[in-house]
């Protein structure tokens, strides 16, 4: 029911039914103004569930917003705004909110405890997980996800200060006010939609004015200033370390659909101080049948009626204990709505049962020993106040217990450099908290230094708060206590007498404070229930701790910009263009992207376009783009000396002009990279590394030099990406090459493992004769700009001769028939010894591994080593990740004695081969063994080889 | 003779204009890293002073007309827009072509607190941070001038980032 007219309405619907709201104000404020009370399904026993509270910490009213793929389940409807057209739908009901079949559960409820599930679904063991737990997951829940991938955009960003101010009540506004006054660079964080805290929903005078003037003034002074950042729906989720703190800000869900708006930005705010306003929130009291829809925090109802504008019933009934009783029954009254009783408990009032299915119909009242019935549709209940301390339990603080307000009151230097103020201080009264928040404001900012100014507090409310505690009233049914989990007195009485006594314990037998609530309105009752129930003070039984989020943060702003292209950055080539206008599937490779191979008219099947490449490679030409490969450039005095300490193999004796293939340790002794460095003048080398190992092995030279051998005067920097470089491998590469570069080659002038400067069309560009095909071969390296233009210029030369492009299914073929290792087989667990490269590791001088490597046991003849393997039998097939085994030994772990790293087939020898690690490999060549992959239920016989496979004197690349 | 010609690692992606945010990819003038060696700092420094540059400290840049001298790293910067260095006791390389560069005009704070997690409102000069997942030099000329730079072949991705961070940045209006 609506207390004021409002002007201007907009349609929203929930559960299909079309209702009018006013923009702006929440979705349970719209119910409750509709007169819809029943707006959700309890979690386990699908008990009816109204409206609540009025803030983030609603257990009851979550709803599902929007339909399909971006339906945004578990939403808060008492945070939720009303615009045009917003469609919420209730949860865990079928087939109707009203009508929910799943009820049944209630009627069962005395079978259906705590424990219930542990201690009745034990055996068959196996039922647990295929069926017992499906149906139960069913049966219980909230929302339920879309299934889909989300379509909504989210956003992640940063933000600093000097001071964050968490809150935008009376002590957060009073904080910002001292600190943007002082200079200081603020950023209040408030997560209601405006400014005012409990201001908002109260009837307070500032100064001798409404309350409300007070916070515009101070809204406007504090918007006015440069250094102050005032963000609203901006929750503060968790507080981490080094004054990190996360902060989910709602953007878009507050309006219909805009393109490109994003539903929330996922904040990481980074504060030098902090300080903690976030008011408190009140608790109720477990009385039988509190759950009713219609009974709601005081607090709530003060909202609804001040705030909103709407009364949540027609006859209103108030219990509580504190002289927030008078104070409801006050506002209720100034409003025009009828107030059917005031329960003072301290008075000795209790309410010890309610009634009415789907909405509260009446109360029955313990007074004066006697009992009466009430007719009432709303009971607003206050049990007190909790400070707010979630945010000082993030970094394992514990909150201490403060009698006077018989509530927690945070631990002092419980998050670095935080402090706390006002309510969730435990100061409660309005002229408490801006005295207060100033005091404790001005001390941070002296604290870092800062002069802090003067600001004139405002005389303000200072009614007392007057509690005498009270938990539950005892009587005949439930008495709940963590309505979001359904748990209720007796379950935690019940853990107690099943000797889950500590307040953890309870915790994870009952449910009790999990969920999307973390317990915000239900954790001090539960405790307070149990230290009775165990026999103990309250501060002895101590409190669960909060862990962070302090709200719900859909996972999809978390992970905002990680979707999609976002996962990781793409690396393409200056040829990429040209390699997909070609039509090559392109793989990634350590975030590069490269062409698998280059289908051409008439070829169906990969295999097809491989063989002719690695037949165009053999028989003429073939141009691939190397340029992925990590170039690093080495300059310095001490540069030889460097590659002498990080290679296994002497490259102080290379000449200018010649290039060497060198193995990298790491200082475990096992094979880092590989790859081959050239000496372009004295004092100055560039190195290559393989593709996916170029930042690894960069780091590892910078460490090097840093740590390890800072003697050693040498500079290392990335020119990766400066070069574009293409490899030109066949027979007719020179002919391609000489048609490029100004000044021809010939093989005696540029012999196999020779580099030098040459020169395209006035352009500087290295030219290296290296192979990793086995054929005679050159790479060719150009500033990138212009690597695009000689790609195109080189496929279109080598055509000429009969050749073309090749990717990289060719490549490997070409390598795995000469025998060459790739990082399938330096895969970190092997060593120079296992790859037949020992004779590479020189002892003459010493390297990074040398010592490690020689470790007893790492040099051992029975270790796995390298081979060449290839079919034996009928079955002609080979894997890579299969296993090895003796001819005819059972294929279990126990036999294996090593595995496949790299296939293919060779249309060169027309069979498949492979590489792999064999069990004193090396000396067994020519042994027939079997291989299987269980994975893809390959069974066939090979046979041991060297692992070159083709052309083993070189004759070939030495041209 | 073979005539090759140039394509900049932004080519096809820019120019863009997104709501108050202009995206433009810098000329690809030449850069050269110069590391000096051992002991060499301040004859390196000297030698760059005679072509009014100098060995910047730790995120300085200096700039003189065109050319500017960049920190870039430990003992480490990069010299732009100077067609041949003096001889340096440095390790110099031709990083001309190594990287990309984005000029973020308009919104470039509020666009760049999307990606970047350090505060760029107290920053003038060099720093070296992350853009999104990639390892990048920012180069704040001005309040709303920023240049973004990433490896080059990272061009395409760092472009979607900052179309992504411009576009969230103009729908909020």
């Amino acid at each position: 029911m609506r207390l004021r007219k409002a002007a201007v309405t907009v349609p929203f619907t929930f559960d299909g039914v079309k209702y009018q709201g006013v923009a702006g104000e929440t979705l349970a404020a719209a119910l409750l103004a509709n007169g819809v009370k029943l707006v959700a399904r309890s979690f386990k026993y699908h008990r009816p569930r109204g409206v609540m509270g009025a803030g983030s910490e609603e257990p009851n009213a979550l709803v599902t917003i929007g339909t399909g793929a971006e339906a945004d389940p578990n939403v808060r409807a008492t945070v939720q705004e009303v615009y045009e057209g917003l469609a919420a739908f209730s949860q865990n009901a079928w087939p109707t909110l009203k009508n929910d079949v799943m009820a049944v559960n209630d009627f069962a409820a005395p079978f259906l405890g705590a424990g219930f599930y542990y201690k009745t679904f034990m055996w068959p063991k196996a039922f647990w997980e295929k069926l017992y737990e499906p149906i139960i997951r069913r049966a219980a829940g909230l929302g339920a996800l879309s299934g889909r991938s989300d379509p909504d955009t989210y956003e992640k960003a940063f933000a600093f200060c000097d001071v964050l101010v968490i809150g935008a009540g009376p002590a957060g506004l009073m904080a910002a006010l001292v600190a943007g006054r002082s200079g200081a660079d603020v950023i209040l964080a408030e997560e209601d939609t405006a400014l005012g805290g409990r201001l908002l929903s109260e009837i307070e005078e500032i100064d001798g004015a409404p309350a409300l003037d007070w916070v515009a003034s101070v809204a406007a002074e504090l918007s006015a200033m440069p250094n102050v950042r005032i963000m609203t729906r901006t929750s503060v989720t968790g507080a981490y370390d080094q004054g990190t703190f996360g902060a989910l800000e709602r953007v878009g869900d507050f309006a219909p659909r805009r393109a490109g708006l994003p539903r929330a930005c996922f904040w990481r705010i980074v504060a030098k101080r902090s300080v903690l306003c976030a008011g408190s929130l009140e608790r109720s009291i477990a009385f039988p049948n509190n759950d009713r829809p219609g009974v709601m925090m005081a607090g709530a109802v003060r909202a609804y009626v001040n705030r909103w504008g709407v009364a949540p019933g027609h006859k209103v009934a108030i219990f509580g204990n504190t002289d927030d009783v008078a104070r409801t029954a006050r506002d209720l009254r100034a409003a025009g709505v009828q107030v059917v009783a005031e329960l003072d408990s301290r008075t000795g009032a209790r309410v010890i049962d309610t009634a009415g299915r789907h909405g509260l119909q009446s109360i029955k009242v313990a007074q004066n020993g006697k009992t009466r019935k009430i007719e009432a549709d709303c009971l607003a209940v206050t049990g007190g106040w909790n400070p707010t301390v979630h945010l000082t339990c993030h970094m394992n603080g514990r909150p201490v217990w403060d009698p006077e307000i018989a509530s927690f009151v945070p631990s002092a230097g419980a998050v670095p450099n935080l402090v706390t103020a006002g309510a969730c201080h435990g100061v409660f009264e309005t002229m408490g908290c801006l005295a207060d928040a100033a005091q404790i404001t001005e001390a941070a900012l002296r604290n870092m230094d800062i002069k802090a100014a003067k600001v004139v507090l405002p005389q303000a409310d200072q009614s007392p708060y007057n509690i005498a505690p009270l938990w539950m009233v005892e009587g005949k049914g439930r008495k709940w206590i963590d309505f979001q989990n359904d748990v209720h007195v007796k379950d935690v009485r019940l853990a107690a007498q099943e000797n889950f006594r500590s307040v953890e314990h309870m915790k994870r037998y009952t449910t009790q404070g999990m969920a999307p609530d973390q317990g915000k309105s239900s954790n001090v009752v539960a405790l307070a229930v149990l230290a009775d129930a165990t026999g103990r003070g309250i501060p002895e039984t101590g409190t669960t701790t909060f862990r962070p989020p302090f709200v719900p943060v859909p996972i999809a702003a978390m992970g905002a910009g990680s979707k999609g292209k976002g996962f990781a950055p793409q690396r393409f080539t200056t040829s990429h263009k040209a390699s997909v206008a070609a039509g090559a599937p392109m793989i990634e490779a350590g975030l590069w992207y490269r062409p698998s191979y280059f289908p051409i008219a008439g070829e169906t099947t990969w295999r097809q376009s491989c063989d002719r490449e690695v037949g165009m490679v053999r028989n003429a030409v073939g141009i691939v783009d190397v340029s992925t490969l990590g170039k690093i450039d080495i300059q310095g005095p001490d540069a030889a000396k460097l590659l002498d300490f990080v290679y296994t193999n002497t490259f102080s004796t290379l000449k200018v002009g010649k290039v060497r293939y060198g193995l990298m340790l790491r200082e475990d002794g096992h094979v880092l990279d590989d790859g081959t460095t050239a000496c372009l003048g004295e004092n100055h080398y560039v190195m290559t590394t393989t593709t996916a190992a170029a930042g690894l092995v960069l780091r590892h030279l910078e460490y090097v030099l840093q740590i390890v051998r800072p003697d050693l005067d040498a500079k290392v920097i990335s020119v990766t990406e400066q070069w574009a470089q293409f490899g030109i491998a066949g027979p007719k590469s020179r002919d391609v090459i000489n048609g490029i570069i100004d000044t021809p080659i010939d093989d005696a002038s540029f012999p196999y493992m020779a580099c030098g400067e040459v020169s395209i069309g006035g352009i500087g560009a290295r030219l290296f004769r290296i192979s990793f095909s086995g054929e005679q071969a050159y790479e060719l390296a150009v500033p990138a700009r212009y690597g695009a233009s000689l790609y195109e210029q080189l496929v279109a030369d080598a055509a000429k001769l009969g050749g073309g492009p090749y990717g990289m299914e060719a490549l490997n073929v070409l390598r795995i028939e000469k025998g060459f290792i790739t990082h399938a087989e330096i895969h970190g667990r092997v060593t120079a010894f296992d790859i037949g490269m020992d004779r590479m590791v020189s002892r003459k001088k010493d390297c990074i591994g040398l010592t490690m490597a020689a470790r007893e046991g790492l040099m051992d003849e029975t270790r796995e080593q390298l081979v060449g393997l290839k079919p034996a039998g009928a079955v002609q097939q080979m894997a890579a990740g299969a296993h090895l085994f003796e001819a005819g030994a059972e294929a279990v772990r126990v036999n294996d004695q090593g595995y496949v790293t790299s296939v293919g087939f060779s249309p060169t020898l027309g069979c498949m081969i492979g590489l792999g690690f064999l069990e004193r490999g090396r000396a067994r060549h020519g042994e027939v063994i079997r291989m299987v992959d269980h994975l893809r239920g390959i069974d066939a016989t090979l046979e041991v080889c060297d692992p070159v496979f083709f052309d083993p004197e070189g004759g070939r690349l030495r041209g | 003779m073979v005539k090759l010609l140039e394509t900049s690692p932004c080519a096809g992606l820019l120019p863009r204009h997104i709501g108050q945010t202009a995206l433009s990819e810098r000329p690809q003038g030449p850069m050269w890293s110069v590391a000096p060696f051992a002991g060499q700092k301040l004859a390196v420094a000297r030698a760059l002073q005679k072509i009014g540059l100098t060995f910047p400290e730790p995120g300085q840049v200096v700039q003189s007309g065109v050319p500017s001298v960049v920190w870039f790293g430990i003992d480490q910067a990069m010299v732009f827009d100077v067609a041949a260095l003096p001889k340096l006791a440095a390790a110099v390389t031709d990083q001309s072509d190594g990287w990309s560069c984005v000029r973020v005009e308009g919104r470039a704070l509020e666009v760049l607190v999307r990606l970047v997690p350090v505060d760029l409102r107290k920053q003038s000069g060099a720093l070296r941070s992350m853009i999104g997942h990639m390892s990048a030099i920012i180069i704040v000329r001005d309040e709303d001038v920023i240049d973004v730079m990433v490896m080059r072949a990272m061009a395409q991705t760092l472009v979607h980032e900052l179309e992504v961070a411009a576009t969230g940045v103009a729908a909020r209006g």
